[in-house]
């Protein structure tokens, strides 16, 4: 048989909207061949981490040969949309801001893996494929891409005991939760005889809606599991301070924002019977999430496990959105995503610049008086713990500000009045490193290595978290033509 | 009582099971050998004389590379018996499946996992 006839329901030419997927395979690939050849030496590490930058700027320029604002490709496996566009542009930024961390911090700490380069990307590549697919199978797969990088990232740490036992508890729960969603697939495929979301959703009626609903929980759960949504959080914190600092900045930015897209696809699909249920389940779990978040990171005394703990928080405050269903909602969870991605990045490169000194070990309280150690460190600090918590001047208020609108136009004034109040308790833990930080004597005294491509990083991550909420329009005119795009397609259905 | 073809044969297993193993147990000569308890280790002497200790890195990469060679096996067979349907298509195909592999090899060996004479500095 002809190769042609077997592909005969494939157009080739439609391999030109994967191009950008394709430029991060294949820079993965050389990566990989590269570290086969070549001898370990300094150059090797140089040349591996400008590889990277070269392959992920050359995947940015590729993106502006496609234009297409909505379009399904391979059958309908695959979407091109805008959601998808940004989404994976802001995946690539974010790997592209994580990179050079990553090689001052495991050659400072004696943990240099060349593997780490090339799993990144084929991490990257999952979240890609994630961010821009309806198809339960490729979301499915996408997800093992996602979470196997992660699993294998997070072990990277050259004899720590704790970044074993970290990925250990993120392999074994990362595997139940993948197990749950294929058992929810099942079960999707079984109620609607289709594996597009989409029409999934709209062939809800009486007489299947068991199945369905059944398969949906399955499915809703596998993805709780993965963003962090509180009864099902224990890897989390876990995993988060066993990975090497960078990457946990790598998991909680840029992997969340892959992690919650397919959820944001969902949300249009939510239909007039489906959406009482989904309010109150989604609805409690927030609840639950946010204020239980929040009460655990008060408690903390290390630094990264803190800030794990507030991603579980700030997961549950998207997840309030999303129950709101409404484009007005949806609008506010993409925002939040995306802010959301920038501020808690910044928070953990700054923690891994920290990391790199000799006499830290994130206990909370040596961070006191660091304004006296390096006053761009801190001050940068600072910026980023002011925007998760909502100071007004940055990115985190504008946020918030739009969760409350998205709950409020919808009447859930309670999940509202909760928001505020887990705020409130957030405050404790946010206000102490900033007082521990500015107006306390110096703990320890060092000196921070300096970097210039890290501090450019840094910086970049401040003026965007300034930038953003001063002017919050830059990103709000696209994301909310984006939202009423995907409510419009879905009404069309 | 559709299902008593069934019932029935699962009373002859547990029966027929019971019965050989309490024949087995009446009949058989008993002596006390201490090689009896000894466990088995491929036909050499133990090198250790409890089964929790730990084993050599090298033994897991081993296996896991068995794995990969094994499971690139389980694939050609059934490539194997449509080889004349699949024609060029197929042969393109497991190519491009078996460059993958190698490359899993190609990686294991230069990453030095084969090679079992390394000093403890090393690791």
């Amino acid at each position: 048989m002809d190769i042609r006839l077997l592909l005969g329901s494939t157009n080739l030419y439609e391999f030109k909207y994967l191009l950008p997927e394709i430029t991060v395979f294949v820079g993965a690939f050389v990566l990989f061949l590269l570290d086969i050849v070549m001898k370990n030496s300094e150059t090797k590490k140089r040349i591996f981490l400008w590889i990277s930058i070269l392959f992920l700027a050359l995947s940015m320029l590729s993106f502006s040969f496609k234009n297409e604002f909505f379009k399904d490709v391979f059958s309908g496996t695959y979407t091109i949309d805008t959601l998808g566009t940004f989404s994976k542009i802001f995946e690539i930024v974010l790997t592209l801001m994580v990179l050079p961390f990553l090689h001052t911090y495991m050659n400072k700490k004696n943990t240099f893996y060349y593997e780490v380069y090339y799993i990144t990307f084929l991490g990257l590549l999952g979240m890609m494929t994630l961010s821009s697919s309806y198809n339960l199978i490729v979301i499915y797969v996408s997800l093992e891409m996602v979470s196997i990088s992660f699993y294998i990232m997070t072990a990277l740490f050259r004899g720590s005991f704790i970044s074993k036992e970290g990925a250990y508890k993120y392999l074994i729960i990362g595997g139940i939760s993948i197990i749950i969603a294929l058992y929810g697939a099942a079960f999707m495929y079984g109620a609607s005889k289709s594996l597009d979301i989409r029409a999934i959703m709209s062939s809800y009626n009486d007489t299947n809606s068991v199945y369905l609903i059944v398969g949906m929980i399955l499915f809703l759960l596998a993805f709780a599991i993965k963003i962090g949504i509180i009864p099902f959080h224990f890897w989390l914190p876990d995993a988060y301070t066993a990975a090497p600092t960078p990457i946990t900045g790598f998991m909680a930015s840029a992997g969340k924002l892959a992690f919650f897209i397919p959820l944001l696809r969902l949300v249009p699909y939510v239909n007039q019977h489906l959406y009482s249920s989904w309010m109150i389940s989604v609805s409690i779990l927030a609840a639950i999430t946010m204020i239980v978040g929040n009460a655990l990171a008060l408690v903390q005394s290390d630094l990264k496990r803190l800030l794990a703990y507030s991603s579980i928080a700030h997961s549950g405050y998207i997840l309030s959105v999303l129950s709101s269903n409404s484009s007005m909602g949806l609008k506010a969870a993409i925002y939040f995503v995306f802010v959301y991605s920038i501020m808690g990045l910044g928070a953990f490169l700054v923690l891994s610049v920290l990391e790199q000194t000799e006499e830290w070990d994130n206990q909370l309280f040596k961070i006191g008086g660091l304004y006296r150690n390096t006053g761009f460190l801190s001050i940068s600090f600072a910026v980023f713990i002011f925007a998760l918590l909502g100071i007004p001047p940055t990115v985190g208020f504008v946020g918030k500000a739009l969760v409350f609108l998205g709950l409020a136009i919808k009447n859930i004034y309670w999940l509202g009045f909760v928001l505020i109040l887990a705020t409130a308790i957030s405050t404790g833990y946010y206000v102490r490193i900033v007082v521990l930080m500015f107006m306390k004597d110096v703990e320890i005294r060092f000196k921070p290595h300096y970097d210039v491509l890290e501090n450019v990083s840094i910086g970049l991550l401040v003026f965007l978290t300034f930038i953003l909420g001063m002017f919050p329009f830059v990103l709000w005119n696209g994301i909310s033509n984006i939202s009423e795009f995907l409510f419009k397609i879905a009404n069309m259905r | 009582m559709a299902y008593i073809g069934l019932l029935s044969l699962l009373a002859v297993m547990l029966g027929l099971s019971v019965v050989l193993i309490s024949l087995n147990w009446l009949l058989g000569p008993k002596k006390k050998e201490p090689y009896k308890t000894y466990p088995y280790e491929c036909g050499v002497p133990l090198y250790d004389d409890t089964a929790q200790t730990t084993f050599h890195q090298g033994y897991y990469i081993l296996g896991l590379l068995l794995l990969l060679f094994d499971i690139e096996v389980a694939y050609l067979f059934p490539w194997a018996v449509v080889y004349n349907y699949l024609g060029i298509f197929g042969f393109i195909e497991v190519f491009l499946f078996l460059l993958i592999l190698t490359f899993g090899l190609v990686y294991a060996w230069k990453k030095e996992a084969l090679d079992w004479q390394f000093d403890l500095e090393s690791l």
